[in-house]
């Protein structure tokens, strides 16, 4: 078994766990937000938080999660009121989808440490998140906007 | 009663000639302890060399190396994906060490090698190697204000026992690991801790 707590709800599973936290999330839990990509820690599509902070979940196994905190993009917010969601949608940002709930995870680590990034410091935190539709520009945008937003109390 | 007190007389004189015998013999260690210190004064720092390789392996290097960032493989190119050092040496905001890699190897080559508290040293403290002689090396990790405060024993213990600095003799499948067996290279950190861990001059 191994418990621990997804979205604010405590779940118990009984699952192998060296299975990857992934496929929990998606199969066992059909928190379908978070995709696979390509199942190496290469793309960035399936990040999760671990009590906060930005995972790859294809890699981890599921017993790292044990008593501790997962959020996925279902978690982020209840509806759609996180800046970076709000700032997602203005923005127009995705193009096909595929990476973006590992994009927004990440910018949304990226903004808890530096609630007023620069252009360097996105370029770092996002290093790791590929978009093969090639979106950078306007996820740079994005979570400039959502900065702002949240500056001005923007998170509803 | 004279042949008992004969006996007793040969005895006192066979022991008296045996523990004299010995002398030398156990005499004969110091001499290797000062041929070491000899070593340390004349900078031959033989003992460190010893196991030298170790530490310039790439799989130590590649953290010890000189930039504010990880190197990967043998040929220890930058860590994909420009990862960095960060504030503490365990990367930054949402590309943390812990990001990718966990705290055991997993199944392939291509995916994160890991091992408890992945890291490079911190930014205050980089511990970059790279480039330095076998002194300045030497000197380098027995300077408390470059090795993280630590004391001979303490580096010692570091060497032999921390888990990531262990993960150089089990780095995974398909990565080569650092070239003297783990038993050998303890031993020949503890031979030249017990002689002062002399360095080598130049």
């Amino acid at each position: 078994m191994v418990g621990f707590s997804v979205n604010g709800k405590r779940v118990n599973l009984d699952v192998d766990p060296s299975t990857p936290l992934l496929w929990v999330i998606r199969e066992q839990l059909n928190l379908t937000g978070t995709k696979y990509g390509c199942g190496m820690a290469q793309c960035g599509a399936c990040t999760v938080h671990v009590n906060g902070e930005a995972v790859r979940s294809c890699v981890t196994p599921v017993s790292r999660a044990e008593g501790k905190t997962i959020t996925t993009i279902e978690g982020l917010s209840p509806d759609l009121s996180n800046p970076l969601q709000r700032a997602w949608l203005e923005e127009d940002v995705p193009q096909c989808g595929y990476c973006q709930s590992g994009q927004l995870m990440s910018a949304a680590v990226l903004l808890r440490e530096k609630p007023k990034p620069s252009d360097e410091d996105i370029d770092e935190a996002m290093t790791g998140n590929i978009c093969r539709c090639g979106t950078y520009p306007r996820i740079r945008r994005a979570i400039h906007r959502a900065a702002e937003m949240a500056a001005k109390g923007g998170a509803r | 009663m004279k042949r008992m007190h004969f006996f007793v007389i040969a005895g006192v004189v066979l022991s008296a000639l045996a523990v004299a015998l010995s002398r030398p013999l156990i005499a004969a260690e110091p001499p290797e302890t000062s041929a070491a210190a000899v070593d340390s004064k004349s900078g031959d720092g033989a003992l460190f060399i010893a196991f030298v390789p170790v530490l310039r392996h790439p799989r130590c290097m590649n953290c010890h190396s000189k930039g504010d960032y990880p190197r990967q493989g043998d040929d220890s190119h930058r860590h994909t994906m420009l990862v960095k050092r960060g504030p503490a040496g365990f990367g930054v905001t949402a590309v943390k060490c812990s990001t990718c890699h966990q705290d055991h190897n997993l199944w392939d080559a291509h995916l994160p090698p890991g091992a408890p508290e992945w890291h490079l040293p911190s930014p205050s403290m980089p511990m970059i190697w790279e480039g330095l002689t076998d002194a300045q090396l030497c000197q380098s990790i027995k300077d408390p204000k470059q090795n993280k405060g630590r004391n001979i024993d303490q580096l010692v213990e570091h060497l032999t026992e921390d888990k990531l600095v262990a993960w150089g003799w089990n780095p995974g499948p398909r990565r080569n690991a650092v070239p003297i067996p783990h038993d050998d290279f303890s031993a020949k950190v503890k031979q030249w801790q017990a002689a002062g861990a002399p360095c080598p001059a130049r």
